[in-house]
Protein backbone atom coordinates (compact mmCIF):
# COMPACT_ATOMS: atom_id res chain seq x y z
CA UNK A 1 0.00 0.00 0.00
CA UNK A 2 2.59 2.53 1.28
CA UNK A 3 4.32 1.58 -2.14
CA UNK A 4 1.82 2.36 -4.26
CA UNK A 5 1.17 5.78 -2.21
CA UNK A 6 4.74 7.02 -2.81
CA UNK A 7 4.56 5.58 -6.23
CA UNK A 8 1.14 7.05 -7.36
CA UNK A 9 0.37 9.79 -5.31
CA UNK A 10 2.88 12.49 -3.92
CA UNK A 11 3.03 14.98 -6.88
CA UNK A 12 -0.59 15.39 -7.94
CA UNK A 13 -1.31 15.33 -3.87
CA UNK A 14 0.59 18.45 -3.22
CA UNK A 15 -0.74 20.04 -5.94
CA UNK A 16 -4.25 19.27 -5.27
CA UNK A 17 -4.30 20.25 -1.56
CA UNK A 18 -2.18 23.51 -2.34
CA UNK A 19 -5.46 24.02 -5.04
CA UNK A 20 -8.03 23.19 -2.55
CA UNK A 21 -6.60 25.33 0.29
CA UNK A 22 -6.18 28.38 -2.60
CA UNK A 23 -9.45 28.10 -3.59
CA UNK A 24 -11.31 27.65 -0.10
CA UNK A 25 -9.74 31.58 0.64
CA UNK A 26 -10.09 32.97 -3.43
CA UNK A 27 -13.78 31.39 -3.63
CA UNK A 28 -14.69 32.53 -0.08
CA UNK A 29 -13.29 36.27 -0.72
CA UNK A 30 -14.30 36.09 -4.52
CA UNK A 31 -17.49 34.39 -4.58
CA UNK A 32 -19.09 35.74 -1.22
CA UNK A 33 -18.05 39.50 -3.03
CA UNK A 34 -19.38 39.04 -6.41
CA UNK A 35 -22.42 37.32 -5.22
CA UNK A 36 -23.15 40.76 -3.22
CA UNK A 37 -22.48 43.12 -5.70
CA UNK A 38 -24.53 40.72 -8.39
CA UNK A 39 -27.25 41.06 -5.65
CA UNK A 40 -27.79 44.69 -5.80
CA UNK A 41 -30.53 45.79 -8.60
CA UNK A 42 -28.22 48.77 -9.56
CA UNK A 43 -25.00 46.93 -10.20
CA UNK A 44 -24.31 48.25 -13.85
CA UNK A 45 -23.94 45.37 -16.31
CA UNK A 46 -25.50 43.11 -14.13
CA UNK A 47 -26.70 40.98 -16.65
CA UNK A 48 -23.47 40.97 -18.52
CA UNK A 49 -21.36 39.53 -14.93
CA UNK A 50 -24.03 37.12 -13.88
CA UNK A 51 -23.60 35.42 -17.69
CA UNK A 52 -20.19 35.78 -17.55
CA UNK A 53 -19.89 34.02 -14.25
CA UNK A 54 -22.30 31.57 -14.90
CA UNK A 55 -20.88 30.42 -18.00
CA UNK A 56 -18.94 27.11 -16.91
CA UNK A 57 -22.15 26.16 -15.81
CA UNK A 58 -23.36 25.58 -19.49
CA UNK A 59 -20.36 25.91 -22.02
CA UNK A 60 -18.15 22.57 -22.13
CA UNK A 61 -15.42 22.66 -19.78
CA UNK A 62 -12.64 21.44 -22.43
CA UNK A 63 -13.71 24.76 -24.89
CA UNK A 64 -14.02 27.40 -22.11
CA UNK A 65 -10.14 26.03 -21.58
CA UNK A 66 -9.27 25.96 -25.14
CA UNK A 67 -10.55 29.63 -24.78
CA UNK A 68 -8.42 30.89 -22.14
CA UNK A 69 -5.81 28.84 -23.49
CA UNK A 70 -6.29 31.23 -26.81
CA UNK A 71 -6.75 34.22 -24.12
CA UNK A 72 -4.14 33.53 -22.13
CA UNK A 73 -1.06 31.56 -23.66
CA UNK A 74 2.07 33.74 -24.61
CA UNK A 75 0.88 34.69 -27.72
CA UNK A 76 -2.73 35.69 -26.72
CA UNK A 77 -4.06 39.09 -26.39
CA UNK A 78 -4.02 38.88 -22.78
CA UNK A 79 -0.61 36.44 -21.66
CA UNK A 80 1.43 38.50 -24.30
CA UNK A 81 0.62 41.10 -21.78
CA UNK A 82 1.38 39.37 -18.66
CA UNK A 83 4.25 37.81 -20.03
CA UNK A 84 6.09 40.97 -21.22
CA UNK A 85 5.30 43.31 -18.75
CA UNK A 86 4.93 41.24 -15.07
CA UNK A 87 6.51 37.89 -16.33
CA UNK A 88 3.97 35.79 -15.54
CA UNK A 89 3.11 32.74 -16.77
CA UNK A 90 -0.30 31.25 -16.91
CA UNK A 91 -0.68 29.04 -19.12
CA UNK A 92 1.20 25.17 -18.50
CA UNK A 93 2.24 26.54 -15.05
CA UNK A 94 0.92 25.70 -11.69
CA UNK A 95 -0.89 29.22 -11.68
CA UNK A 96 -3.21 27.76 -14.72
CA UNK A 97 -4.16 24.82 -12.78
CA UNK A 98 -5.57 27.22 -9.76
CA UNK A 99 -7.17 29.79 -12.72
CA UNK A 100 -8.74 26.57 -13.75
CA UNK A 101 -10.05 25.46 -10.48
CA UNK A 102 -11.69 29.16 -9.96
CA UNK A 103 -13.43 29.69 -12.72
CA UNK A 104 -15.21 26.17 -12.69
CA UNK A 105 -16.01 26.48 -8.94
CA UNK A 106 -16.47 30.22 -8.93
CA UNK A 107 -20.45 30.11 -10.37
CA UNK A 108 -21.07 26.88 -7.52
CA UNK A 109 -20.54 29.69 -4.86
CA UNK A 110 -21.65 32.88 -6.51
CA UNK A 111 -25.26 31.73 -7.71
CA UNK A 112 -26.35 30.20 -4.21
CA UNK A 113 -25.17 33.04 -2.03
CA UNK A 114 -26.81 35.61 -4.78
CA UNK A 115 -30.01 33.85 -3.93
CA UNK A 116 -29.90 33.60 0.07
CA UNK A 117 -28.34 37.52 -0.23
CA UNK A 118 -30.94 38.41 -2.49
CA UNK A 119 -33.83 36.75 -0.57
CA UNK A 120 -32.99 36.81 3.17
CA UNK A 121 -30.53 39.28 3.30
CA UNK A 122 -31.82 42.20 1.17
CA UNK A 123 -34.12 43.44 4.63
CA UNK A 124 -31.34 42.85 7.40
CA UNK A 125 -28.93 44.94 5.94
CA UNK A 126 -31.93 47.81 5.37
CA UNK A 127 -32.43 47.15 8.90
CA UNK A 128 -28.51 47.63 9.83
CA UNK A 129 -27.97 50.36 7.84
CA UNK A 130 -31.57 52.15 9.31
CA UNK A 131 -30.26 51.25 12.91
CA UNK A 132 -26.75 53.02 12.20
CA UNK A 133 -24.67 50.72 10.69
CA UNK A 134 -22.39 51.54 7.43
CA UNK A 135 -21.87 48.89 4.64
CA UNK A 136 -19.00 46.97 5.80
CA UNK A 137 -20.32 46.75 8.28
CA UNK A 138 -23.68 45.45 7.74
CA UNK A 139 -22.03 42.81 5.27
CA UNK A 140 -19.73 41.34 7.92
CA UNK A 141 -22.11 41.89 11.12
CA UNK A 142 -25.48 40.77 9.13
CA UNK A 143 -25.17 39.62 4.93
CA UNK A 144 -22.54 37.12 5.80
CA UNK A 145 -23.52 35.73 8.96
CA UNK A 146 -27.30 35.75 7.85
CA UNK A 147 -26.02 33.43 4.18
CA UNK A 148 -23.51 31.36 5.72
CA UNK A 149 -25.30 28.10 5.45
CA UNK A 150 -25.38 29.08 1.39
CA UNK A 151 -22.05 30.09 1.76
CA UNK A 152 -20.98 26.55 3.16
CA UNK A 153 -22.92 24.94 0.77
CA UNK A 154 -21.60 26.80 -2.20
CA UNK A 155 -18.15 26.80 -0.94
CA UNK A 156 -18.09 22.78 -0.44
CA UNK A 157 -19.91 22.66 -4.25
CA UNK A 158 -17.16 24.80 -5.80
CA UNK A 159 -13.94 22.97 -4.27
CA UNK A 160 -15.59 19.65 -5.02
CA UNK A 161 -15.98 20.54 -9.11
CA UNK A 162 -12.03 22.25 -8.06
CA UNK A 163 -11.27 18.63 -7.10
CA UNK A 164 -12.58 16.84 -10.34
CA UNK A 165 -11.92 19.66 -12.84
CA UNK A 166 -10.23 17.85 -16.02
CA UNK A 167 -10.89 19.93 -19.32
CA UNK A 168 -10.16 23.95 -18.38
CA UNK A 169 -7.02 22.55 -16.27
CA UNK A 170 -5.68 19.94 -19.42
CA UNK A 171 -5.79 23.31 -21.43
CA UNK A 172 -4.33 25.68 -19.18
CA UNK A 173 -2.11 23.76 -17.11
CA UNK A 174 -0.88 21.53 -19.78
CA UNK A 175 -1.11 17.97 -17.65
CA UNK A 176 2.64 18.17 -16.72
CA UNK A 177 3.27 15.40 -14.94
CA UNK A 178 4.94 16.12 -11.77
CA UNK A 179 4.55 19.81 -12.35
CA UNK A 180 0.94 20.55 -13.38
CA UNK A 181 -0.47 17.48 -12.63
CA UNK A 182 -3.74 17.40 -10.25
CA UNK A 183 -5.29 14.28 -8.45
CA UNK A 184 -8.00 14.12 -11.25
CA UNK A 185 -5.13 14.21 -14.59
CA UNK A 186 -3.07 11.39 -12.61
CA UNK A 187 -5.78 8.87 -12.70
CA UNK A 188 -6.80 10.06 -16.56
CA UNK A 189 -2.83 9.55 -17.14
CA UNK A 190 -2.71 5.96 -15.26
CA UNK A 191 -5.55 4.68 -16.98
CA UNK A 192 -3.91 5.62 -19.99
CA UNK A 193 -0.92 3.91 -19.02
CA UNK A 194 -2.77 0.53 -18.16
CA UNK A 195 -1.82 1.39 -14.25
CA UNK A 196 -5.54 0.69 -12.84
CA UNK A 197 -4.59 -0.23 -9.48
CA UNK A 198 -2.67 2.96 -8.90
CA UNK A 199 -5.91 4.96 -10.31
CA UNK A 200 -8.09 2.83 -8.07
CA UNK A 201 -6.16 4.21 -5.34
CA UNK A 202 -6.06 8.05 -6.60
CA UNK A 203 -9.98 7.26 -7.66
CA UNK A 204 -10.65 6.10 -3.94
CA UNK A 205 -8.54 9.03 -2.53
CA UNK A 206 -10.48 11.84 -4.36
CA UNK A 207 -13.57 10.52 -3.75
CA UNK A 208 -13.02 10.00 -0.24
CA UNK A 209 -11.09 13.56 0.33
CA UNK A 210 -14.47 15.01 -1.63
CA UNK A 211 -17.11 13.21 0.50
CA UNK A 212 -14.95 14.24 3.55
CA UNK A 213 -15.30 17.62 2.70
CA UNK A 214 -18.62 17.86 1.94
CA UNK A 215 -19.75 16.08 5.07
CA UNK A 216 -17.46 18.90 6.90
CA UNK A 217 -19.29 21.78 5.62
CA UNK A 218 -22.83 20.58 6.16
CA UNK A 219 -21.52 19.52 9.55
CA UNK A 220 -20.18 22.68 10.15
CA UNK A 221 -23.69 24.65 8.45
CA UNK A 222 -25.86 22.62 10.66
CA UNK A 223 -23.78 23.49 14.19
CA UNK A 224 -23.90 26.92 13.33
CA UNK A 225 -27.62 27.19 12.12
CA UNK A 226 -28.27 25.11 15.73
CA UNK A 227 -25.94 26.68 18.15
CA UNK A 228 -25.91 30.07 16.89
CA UNK B 1 -41.24 71.90 18.69
CA UNK B 2 -39.52 70.09 16.02
CA UNK B 3 -41.53 68.47 13.17
CA UNK B 4 -41.00 65.75 10.76
CA UNK B 5 -41.58 68.09 6.95
CA UNK B 6 -42.36 65.60 3.89
CA UNK B 7 -43.38 66.95 0.63
CA UNK B 8 -42.47 64.13 -1.84
CA UNK B 9 -43.25 62.81 -5.11
CA UNK B 10 -42.37 59.36 -5.09
CA UNK B 11 -41.87 56.67 -8.30
CA UNK B 12 -43.55 53.29 -8.09
CA UNK B 13 -44.17 50.21 -10.71
CA UNK B 14 -47.49 51.16 -10.72
CA UNK B 15 -48.40 55.02 -9.85
CA UNK B 16 -46.78 57.93 -8.69
CA UNK B 17 -47.06 58.64 -5.16
CA UNK B 18 -47.52 61.91 -3.85
CA UNK B 19 -46.94 62.95 0.09
CA UNK B 20 -47.19 65.92 2.10
CA UNK B 21 -47.70 65.97 5.50
CA UNK B 22 -46.31 67.34 8.61
CA UNK B 23 -45.03 64.99 11.92
CA UNK B 24 -45.25 66.46 15.41
CA UNK B 25 -42.91 65.71 18.23
CA UNK B 26 -45.26 63.96 20.58
CA UNK B 27 -47.87 63.15 18.56
CA UNK B 28 -48.32 60.02 16.64
CA UNK B 29 -49.94 60.20 13.00
CA UNK B 30 -51.55 57.05 11.94
CA UNK B 31 -51.68 56.42 8.26
CA UNK B 32 -54.13 54.22 6.88
CA UNK B 33 -54.68 52.93 3.52
CA UNK B 34 -55.05 49.70 1.69
CA UNK B 35 -52.53 47.27 0.44
CA UNK B 36 -49.96 48.53 -2.39
CA UNK B 37 -51.53 51.88 -1.83
CA UNK B 38 -47.61 53.30 -1.06
CA UNK B 39 -47.87 53.53 2.69
CA UNK B 40 -44.69 51.59 2.89
CA UNK B 41 -42.62 53.37 0.17
CA UNK B 42 -43.21 56.56 2.24
CA UNK B 43 -41.69 54.89 5.34
CA UNK B 44 -39.30 53.74 3.80
CA UNK B 45 -38.32 56.81 1.82
CA UNK B 46 -38.44 58.33 4.88
CA UNK B 47 -35.62 56.16 6.80
CA UNK B 48 -33.76 56.91 3.41
CA UNK B 49 -33.93 53.26 2.08
CA UNK B 50 -36.25 54.84 -1.01
CA UNK B 51 -34.89 58.16 -3.15
CA UNK B 52 -37.88 59.99 -3.98
CA UNK B 53 -37.99 61.30 -7.20
CA UNK B 54 -38.56 64.73 -5.99
CA UNK B 55 -39.49 67.16 -3.07
CA UNK B 56 -37.85 67.90 0.86
CA UNK B 57 -37.92 66.25 3.84
CA UNK B 58 -36.80 67.85 6.55
CA UNK B 59 -36.66 67.65 10.64
CA UNK B 60 -36.83 71.01 11.91
CA UNK B 61 -34.46 73.08 10.15
CA UNK B 62 -32.30 69.67 9.30
CA UNK B 63 -32.89 69.24 5.96
CA UNK B 64 -32.72 64.56 5.27
CA UNK B 65 -33.76 65.16 1.26
CA UNK B 66 -34.06 67.81 -0.98
CA UNK B 67 -34.29 66.81 -4.54
CA UNK B 68 -33.40 70.89 -5.89
CA UNK B 69 -30.08 70.87 -3.69
CA UNK B 70 -29.49 67.32 -4.38
CA UNK B 71 -29.02 66.37 -0.24
CA UNK B 72 -30.50 62.66 0.18
CA UNK B 73 -29.13 61.68 3.89
CA UNK B 74 -28.12 57.69 4.05
CA UNK B 75 -30.03 56.10 6.58
CA UNK B 76 -27.44 56.13 9.53
CA UNK B 77 -27.71 60.20 9.10
CA UNK B 78 -31.25 60.60 9.93
CA UNK B 79 -31.20 58.60 12.89
CA UNK B 80 -35.03 57.38 11.88
CA UNK B 81 -35.97 54.34 13.88
CA UNK B 82 -38.12 52.17 10.81
CA UNK B 83 -39.85 49.07 12.49
CA UNK B 84 -40.14 46.45 9.52
CA UNK B 85 -43.46 44.79 8.96
CA UNK B 86 -41.95 41.33 8.80
CA UNK B 87 -39.71 42.54 11.93
CA UNK B 88 -36.04 41.65 9.80
CA UNK B 89 -34.56 40.59 12.68
CA UNK B 90 -30.87 39.68 12.93
CA UNK B 91 -31.27 35.56 12.58
CA UNK B 92 -28.20 34.94 14.20
CA UNK B 93 -27.92 37.03 17.13
CA UNK B 94 -29.91 36.92 20.39
CA UNK B 95 -32.88 39.01 21.14
CA UNK B 96 -30.55 40.61 23.63
CA UNK B 97 -27.66 41.06 20.95
CA UNK B 98 -30.62 42.48 18.34
CA UNK B 99 -31.73 44.95 20.70
CA UNK B 100 -27.75 46.01 21.49
CA UNK B 101 -27.19 46.12 18.09
CA UNK B 102 -27.42 49.74 17.04
CA UNK B 103 -25.69 50.75 20.61
CA UNK B 104 -22.29 50.48 18.89
CA UNK B 105 -19.44 52.66 20.09
CA UNK B 106 -20.94 53.15 23.57
CA UNK B 107 -19.28 51.75 26.53
CA UNK B 108 -20.00 48.66 27.78
CA UNK B 109 -21.66 49.27 30.55
CA UNK B 110 -23.86 51.87 29.25
CA UNK B 111 -25.00 49.44 26.61
CA UNK B 112 -25.71 46.92 28.86
CA UNK B 113 -28.19 49.03 31.15
CA UNK B 114 -29.96 50.19 27.81
CA UNK B 115 -30.26 46.62 26.55
CA UNK B 116 -31.97 45.69 30.02
CA UNK B 117 -34.09 48.44 30.17
CA UNK B 118 -35.97 47.61 26.95
CA UNK B 119 -35.85 43.73 27.76
CA UNK B 120 -38.09 45.03 30.85
CA UNK B 121 -39.94 47.53 29.27
CA UNK B 122 -41.20 44.84 26.27
CA UNK B 123 -41.37 42.18 29.36
CA UNK B 124 -38.50 40.11 27.19
CA UNK B 125 -36.15 38.67 29.89
CA UNK B 126 -37.33 35.33 29.42
CA UNK B 127 -36.08 35.21 25.93
CA UNK B 128 -33.14 37.59 26.14
CA UNK B 129 -30.73 34.59 25.27
CA UNK B 130 -33.08 33.23 22.40
CA UNK B 131 -32.57 33.33 18.29
CA UNK B 132 -35.36 34.73 16.82
CA UNK B 133 -36.17 31.61 15.10
CA UNK B 134 -37.32 30.06 18.17
CA UNK B 135 -39.79 32.79 19.79
CA UNK B 136 -43.36 33.47 18.76
CA UNK B 137 -44.80 35.86 16.21
CA UNK B 138 -45.84 38.16 18.86
CA UNK B 139 -42.43 37.84 20.78
CA UNK B 140 -41.25 38.65 17.26
CA UNK B 141 -42.85 41.67 17.33
CA UNK B 142 -42.04 42.92 20.65
CA UNK B 143 -38.35 42.51 20.01
CA UNK B 144 -38.53 44.78 17.02
CA UNK B 145 -40.31 47.47 18.05
CA UNK B 146 -37.68 47.06 21.29
CA UNK B 147 -34.94 47.28 18.78
CA UNK B 148 -36.06 49.92 17.22
CA UNK B 149 -36.68 52.07 20.46
CA UNK B 150 -33.24 50.95 21.68
CA UNK B 151 -31.71 52.74 19.13
CA UNK B 152 -33.08 56.59 20.68
CA UNK B 153 -34.30 57.27 16.76
CA UNK B 154 -35.29 61.26 16.02
CA UNK B 155 -38.33 60.14 14.31
CA UNK B 156 -40.21 56.80 14.98
CA UNK B 157 -41.48 54.75 11.83
CA UNK B 158 -43.66 51.79 12.11
CA UNK B 159 -44.77 49.76 9.67
CA UNK B 160 -48.18 47.67 11.08
CA UNK B 161 -46.43 46.97 14.17
CA UNK B 162 -49.07 45.38 15.63
CA UNK B 163 -50.55 43.20 12.72
CA UNK B 164 -49.28 39.56 13.98
CA UNK B 165 -50.15 39.23 17.51
CA UNK B 166 -53.32 38.25 19.32
CA UNK B 167 -55.88 40.62 20.53
CA UNK B 168 -55.15 41.02 23.91
CA UNK B 169 -51.59 41.12 23.31
CA UNK B 170 -52.21 43.80 20.80
CA UNK B 171 -54.29 45.67 23.31
CA UNK B 172 -51.08 45.31 25.75
CA UNK B 173 -48.70 46.56 22.99
CA UNK B 174 -51.23 49.74 21.93
CA UNK B 175 -50.85 50.76 25.49
CA UNK B 176 -46.91 50.13 25.87
CA UNK B 177 -46.15 52.15 22.44
CA UNK B 178 -48.24 55.31 23.23
CA UNK B 179 -46.44 55.19 27.46
CA UNK B 180 -43.32 55.19 25.56
CA UNK B 181 -44.44 57.57 22.55
CA UNK B 182 -45.68 60.07 25.39
CA UNK B 183 -42.22 59.75 27.51
CA UNK B 184 -40.17 59.78 24.12
CA UNK B 185 -41.77 62.65 22.68
CA UNK B 186 -40.98 61.92 19.03
CA UNK B 187 -42.79 62.54 15.86
CA UNK B 188 -44.05 58.85 15.19
CA UNK B 189 -45.93 57.75 11.78
CA UNK B 190 -47.57 54.31 12.07
CA UNK B 191 -49.09 52.44 9.05
CA UNK B 192 -51.67 50.24 9.67
CA UNK B 193 -54.86 48.71 7.77
CA UNK B 194 -56.15 48.58 11.47
CA UNK B 195 -58.95 50.96 13.15
CA UNK B 196 -58.50 50.17 16.24
CA UNK B 197 -55.14 51.70 15.74
CA UNK B 198 -56.33 54.54 14.92
CA UNK B 199 -58.70 54.85 17.97
CA UNK B 200 -56.33 54.01 20.31
CA UNK B 201 -52.90 55.68 18.98
CA UNK B 202 -53.32 58.64 16.66
CA UNK B 203 -53.45 61.98 16.73
CA UNK B 204 -53.57 62.36 13.57
CA UNK B 205 -54.99 60.68 10.79
CA UNK B 206 -53.66 60.25 7.01
CA UNK B 207 -55.77 58.40 4.19
CA UNK B 208 -53.49 56.99 1.52
CA UNK B 209 -55.02 55.33 -1.74
CA UNK B 210 -53.48 54.77 -4.77
CA UNK B 211 -50.43 56.76 -3.72
CA UNK B 212 -52.08 60.08 -2.83
CA UNK B 213 -52.76 61.59 0.40
CA UNK B 214 -56.57 61.88 0.16
CA UNK B 215 -57.42 62.94 3.98
CA UNK B 216 -54.86 64.23 6.52
CA UNK B 217 -56.06 65.85 9.84
CA UNK B 218 -57.08 65.56 13.58
CA UNK B 219 -58.52 61.95 14.87
CA UNK B 220 -61.99 63.49 15.13
CA UNK B 221 -61.86 65.96 12.01
CA UNK B 222 -60.83 63.07 9.90
CA UNK B 223 -63.03 60.35 11.29
CA UNK B 224 -66.50 62.68 11.59
CA UNK B 225 -65.62 64.13 8.10
CA UNK B 226 -63.74 62.38 5.29
CA UNK B 227 -64.62 63.89 2.41
CA UNK B 228 -63.21 61.53 0.27
CA UNK B 229 -65.02 58.26 -0.72
CA UNK B 230 -61.89 56.18 -0.39
CA UNK B 231 -61.06 57.66 2.93
CA UNK B 232 -64.29 57.28 4.26
CA UNK B 233 -64.25 53.48 3.23
CA UNK B 234 -60.65 52.85 4.55
CA UNK B 235 -62.16 54.34 7.96
CA UNK B 236 -64.85 52.13 8.49
CA UNK B 237 -67.99 54.21 6.70
CA UNK B 238 -70.72 51.49 5.61
CA UNK B 239 -73.37 53.84 4.94
CA UNK B 240 -72.26 55.19 1.87
CA UNK B 241 -75.02 56.56 -0.89
CA UNK B 242 -74.19 57.55 -4.49
CA UNK B 243 -75.93 60.60 -5.19
CA UNK B 244 -77.31 60.93 -8.89
CA UNK B 245 -78.86 64.79 -8.89
CA UNK B 246 -79.83 67.38 -6.14
CA UNK B 247 -82.51 69.14 -7.16
CA UNK B 248 -84.59 70.95 -4.47
CA UNK B 249 -82.59 70.83 -1.14
CA UNK B 250 -82.66 67.08 -1.44
CA UNK B 251 -79.91 64.35 -2.42
CA UNK B 252 -81.52 61.35 -4.93
CA UNK B 253 -80.20 58.42 -6.02
CA UNK B 254 -82.10 54.82 -6.88
CA UNK B 255 -81.84 54.31 -2.87
CA UNK B 256 -84.62 57.50 -2.60
CA UNK B 257 -83.58 60.94 -1.13
CA UNK B 258 -82.67 63.03 1.79
CA UNK B 259 -82.18 66.73 2.49
CA UNK B 260 -78.96 67.80 1.55
CA UNK B 261 -77.50 71.34 -0.48
CA UNK B 262 -76.30 70.98 -3.93
CA UNK B 263 -72.83 71.60 -3.39
CA UNK B 264 -71.10 74.95 -5.02
CA UNK B 265 -68.59 72.25 -7.15
CA UNK B 266 -70.41 69.60 -9.71
CA UNK B 267 -68.67 66.28 -10.04
CA UNK B 268 -69.80 63.10 -8.77
CA UNK B 269 -70.84 62.97 -4.51
CA UNK B 270 -71.73 60.08 -2.29
CA UNK B 271 -73.78 60.64 1.25
CA UNK B 272 -72.10 59.30 4.38
CA UNK B 273 -74.22 58.75 7.39
CA UNK B 274 -72.96 56.99 10.43
CA UNK B 275 -75.06 54.46 11.81
CA UNK B 276 -75.96 55.99 15.04
CA UNK B 277 -77.61 58.91 13.26
CA UNK B 278 -80.42 57.27 11.13
CA UNK B 279 -83.42 58.27 12.39
CA UNK B 280 -86.79 56.00 12.14
CA UNK B 281 -89.83 57.98 11.11
CA UNK B 282 -92.93 57.72 9.88
CA UNK B 283 -93.57 59.16 6.27
CA UNK B 284 -91.18 60.78 3.68
CA UNK B 285 -88.13 59.01 4.60
CA UNK B 286 -85.52 56.54 2.63
CA UNK B 287 -87.64 53.50 2.28
CA UNK B 288 -85.91 50.11 3.98
CA UNK B 289 -86.75 46.99 4.83
CA UNK B 290 -85.23 45.08 8.64
CA UNK B 291 -83.13 42.39 7.30
CA UNK B 292 -80.78 41.61 10.10
CA UNK B 293 -79.71 42.30 13.81
CA UNK B 294 -76.48 41.88 15.44
CA UNK B 295 -74.80 42.99 18.66
CA UNK B 296 -72.36 45.71 18.35
CA UNK B 297 -71.08 46.87 21.91
CA UNK B 298 -73.27 48.94 23.63
CA UNK B 299 -75.66 48.93 20.62
CA UNK B 300 -77.81 46.72 18.29
CA UNK B 301 -76.44 47.04 14.79
CA UNK B 302 -79.96 46.91 12.48
CA UNK B 303 -79.47 45.97 8.78
CA UNK B 304 -81.61 46.92 6.42
CA UNK B 305 -82.11 47.04 2.45
CA UNK B 306 -82.94 49.80 0.65
CA UNK B 307 -85.37 49.49 -2.65
CA UNK B 308 -82.42 49.37 -4.76
CA UNK B 309 -80.93 46.26 -2.74
CA UNK B 310 -77.77 48.77 -1.12
CA UNK B 311 -78.03 47.75 2.95
CA UNK B 312 -76.95 50.27 5.45
CA UNK B 313 -76.69 50.21 8.94
CA UNK B 314 -78.00 51.82 11.88
CA UNK B 315 -77.06 51.40 15.75
CA UNK B 316 -79.92 51.46 17.96
CA UNK B 317 -79.64 51.09 22.30
CA UNK B 318 -80.61 47.88 23.60
CA UNK B 319 -83.29 49.72 25.52
CA UNK B 320 -85.09 50.65 22.21
CA UNK B 321 -87.33 48.31 20.58
CA UNK B 322 -86.02 45.92 18.79
CA UNK B 323 -88.10 45.45 15.18
CA UNK B 324 -88.46 42.00 13.68
CA UNK B 325 -86.80 41.24 10.58
CA UNK B 326 -89.06 41.84 7.31
CA UNK B 327 -90.68 44.91 9.23
CA UNK B 328 -90.88 47.99 6.28
CA UNK B 329 -89.92 51.28 7.80
CA UNK B 330 -88.99 54.93 6.57
CA UNK B 331 -85.36 56.31 7.72
CA UNK B 332 -83.98 60.17 7.52
CA UNK B 333 -81.02 61.77 8.78
CA UNK B 334 -80.48 65.25 10.15
CA UNK B 335 -79.29 67.32 7.76
CA UNK B 336 -76.63 68.38 9.94
CA UNK B 337 -74.91 64.68 10.50
CA UNK B 338 -74.96 63.77 6.96
CA UNK B 339 -71.76 63.91 5.23
CA UNK B 340 -70.79 64.80 1.60
CA UNK B 341 -67.90 62.98 -0.09
CA UNK B 342 -66.20 63.03 -3.28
Amino acid sequence: MSVLWTHCAPAPFGLTLKVVLAMMLCQLILGVGLAWLLSRPSLPGRLVWEGAISLPLVFPPIAIGFFLLLLLGRRGPLGHILHDSLGVEVVFSPLGVYLAALIAGLPLIVKPVQAAMETSAAELAEAAYVLGRGRIATFFLVVVPSVHAAILTGLALAIGRALGEVGITLMLGGNIVGQTETLSLAIYNRVLDGDFDCATQLSLLLGGGSLLLFGLMQWLSRSRRQGG
Amino acid sequence: MTSLDVSVRLARASFESLAELQLHTGETTVLLGPSGGGKSTLLRALAGLERPRSGRIALGDRVWFDSRQGIHLSPRQRKAGLMFQHYALFPHLSVAQNLGFSLFGLNRKFRRQQVERWLTALRLHDIARAKPEHISGGQRQRVALARTLAADPDVLLLDEPFSAVDSALRHHLRQLFREVAQERARPVLLVTHDLEDVRELADRVAVMVSGQLRRFGSVAEVLSDPRDLEAARMLGWKNLLPVARFESGLAHGSWGCLPALRPKRSGRYWLGVEPRHWRIVKHQGVPATVEHHSLFGPYREMTCRLRDGKRVYLHRRHDEPAMSIGTRLQLRVPAEHLVLLT
